[in-house]
């Protein structure tokens, strides 16, 4: 694998890590306005 | 007493309030899970090495910053807007979006879609099912001759699909995998929104991210396997995957290959977004919820899909048995890849073909809710005869495809016609509709109603002119370089022909129902076309 390659891979991969971890710290931090209890039918 | 955002004159339809999501991590799983299926471990490698390696990833990020996530977002706030209104089917949310009779006429797309999509999707399913089976019970036999591996490779997908004979399947266990796996889909929808979709998403994601972790572990750490090719190393496959060719760049075909792998990868125009939002309450995080959806779906594209399949075929076959299409890489490449691997090829191969039952059976389950809903508030059906409905519907259409299995053409023609033109179609729908009807303004004060963050400024643009635009170049150069094969197959094949004519009656049979479920909702007096009560800025 040439240096481009390593560079690319690294890039990518590091983006959609690390949009999850933003998108699921700020989901898992931000209080839900309410957790529904009731049955769905 | 309701809020003042809500439109306090419009009566619901009593069938369409009574389902919700009951958490917000649920409705992002199982959103995510829609979208995650087999493509994002097999189309999108293949389509990358074919396109540049890693120079694929300029335009395919491009596309997901330009289109992708603009899109989803739309989705998501006019199907939360929808719901908040009363409807959960496509027609009736974009009725009350688009104000009018054409937007939902144009929803019947939204069923068309997903329902379709579905009667062949559950045989692919049913196929993962089978493979991980036989993998698990050591009933996979290559021979002990590794250079005959690949014909008895091709000849046991051949026995699990039938593609060498039209009806082959019929009495023979592919059936009875088939059968399962439609009995636990509707199953599941059969539950309920939360206790089936919603319970299902939230520990089929997990596992299928576990048994992602474990089958990529083991590609990468299978080092040099042959000492007399040290080409074919771990290194190696992931330098025909990633190193990059940016002569590439400069072809249409590779800037089109990245947009329609972003586009079907993130179920954008596929009417299950629109209907999954339209379940959501009007203080619930649209912009968060779509976001951490399609981050989902490119952490297992760009970080599973990318790094396991064609690795794992390079240091075995070399660069040859390292490209082909979802088929042929997923069902015929990989299990010679494990015949390979010796002793642990069995438990990885189970890994493997588990990994993609659950990446299909979560996206499959998504594209049975939209018709139900459909069903229940615009044809009034109870939950117990929509299941009912649905289930003889989908078995019908799917039984067809599983009989014409020769060369898999109606599986082919049905995913031409409907499963990427009317998903580019429903697409444009949407976008236009959201940009150019509903109004930017007025879509993005919906979207952030409740949200914990802001759209980017450009997102108005982007929506309003780029995205068609991106979308109308796409459709352009998809049906230039495509469509001319098909329609000859068309008129050469009368199983194509026949399954195009099979299309096309429900699509009147679709526009049929959604003139019914017109009358029926202006009778029950609802502000069908959402002129009543509209939400406060």
């Amino acid at each position: 694998m040439t240096t481009a390659g390593w560079v690319f891979m690294t890039l990518s991969l590091a983006f959609v890590l690390a949009l999850s971890v933003f998108c699921y710290v700020k989901v898992l931090r931000t209080k839900p306005h309410e957790e529904r209890t009731d049955d769905d039918r | 007493m309701p809020s003042p955002n809500e439109s306090p004159a419009a009566p619901i339809p009593p069938q369409a309030s009574q389902e919700r999501w009951q958490t917000r991590l649920g409705v992002i799983l199982a959103v995510a899970g829609s979208a995650v299926g087999l493509g994002n471990f097999l189309r999108f490698p293949g389509q990358a090495v074919q396109h540049g390696g890693g120079a694929f990833m300029i335009p395919y990020f491009i596309a997901l910053l330009l289109l992708g996530i603009p899109l989803a977002w739309a989705e998501w706030t006019m199907g939360r807007y929808g719901g908040q209104r009363g409807f959960n089917s496509a027609p009736g949310v974009l009725g009350v979006v688009a104000r009018g009779s054409v937007g939902r006429y144009l929803g019947a797309l939204g069923l068309l879609v997903p329902i379709v999509v579905y009667m062949y999707y559950v045989l692919i399913e049913a196929w993962c099912l089978r493979y991980a089976w036989v993998y698990l019970v050591g009933d996979v036999d290559l021979g002990a001759d590794p250079t005959r591996y690949a014909a008895q490779a091709t000849n046991l997908f051949q026995e699990f699909s039938g593609s060498h004979e039209d009806g082959y399947v019929f009495g023979r266990d592919g059936l009875l995998f088939w059968v399962i796996v439609m009995g636990i889909n509707l199953w599941l929808v059969h539950r309920g929104l939360s206790r089936g979709v919603e319970a299902f998403s939230r520990w089929a994601m997990p596992a299928m991210a576990v048994c992602a972790i474990a089958v990529l572990i083991r590609v990468l750490t299978l080092g040099t396997p042959d000492p007399a090719h040290p080409e074919l190393s771990v290194s190696g496959g992931l330098g025909f995957m990633w190193n990059p060719n940016f002569a590439k760049l400069g072809e249409f075909s590779t800037w089109l290959a990245a947009a329609s792998q972003i586009f079907f990868s993130l179920s954008v125009g596929f009417g299950v977004i629109i209907n999954y939002a339209s379940y959501l309450s009007n203080k619930d995080d649209v912009v968060l919820s779509g976001l951490t959806a399609s981050a989902t779906n490119e952490l297992f594209e760009v970080g599973f899909g990318g790094l396991i399949t064609v690795t794992a075929a390079f240091v075995f076959l070399g660069a040859s048995g390292a490209v082909g299409g979802v088929f042929g890489l997923g069902f015929q490449t990989l299990p010679v890849v494990f015949a390979h691997m010796g002793g642990l090829g069995r438990l990885v191969g189970f890994l493997w073909f588990a990994m993609l039952f659950l990446a299909a059976i979560t996206s499959s389950l998504s594209m049975l809710q939209p018709f139900r809903a459909f069903l229940r508030e615009g044809l009034g059906l109870s939950f117990r005869n929509s299941s009912l409905a649905i289930g003889v519907l989908v078995s019908a259409g799917s039984l067809w495809v599983c009989y014409f299995s020769r060369d898999l053409v109606a599986l082919d023609t049905m995913d031409f016609w409907v499963g990427t033109l009317g998903i580019f179609s429903l697409a444009c729908v949407q976008t236009l509709i959201f940009g150019w009807v509903f109004e930017v303004d007025k879509g993005i004060r919906e979207a952030h109603r409740g949200a914990s963050m802001r759209l980017p400024r450009a997102f108005g643009f982007v929506i309003r002119y780029l995205a068609p635009a991106y979308l109308l170049v796409i459709v352009v150069g998809f049906s230039v370089q495509e469509l001319p094969g098909y329609v000859q197959g068309l008129l050469k094949n009368p199983t194509a022909r026949n399954t195009l004519l099979g299309i096309g009656a429900f699509v009147v049979f679709l526009l049929a129902a959604v003139r019914v479920a017109e009358r029926r909702w202006r009778a029950q007096g609802l502000d069908l076309n959402g002129t009543r009560g509209d939400t406060q800025p």
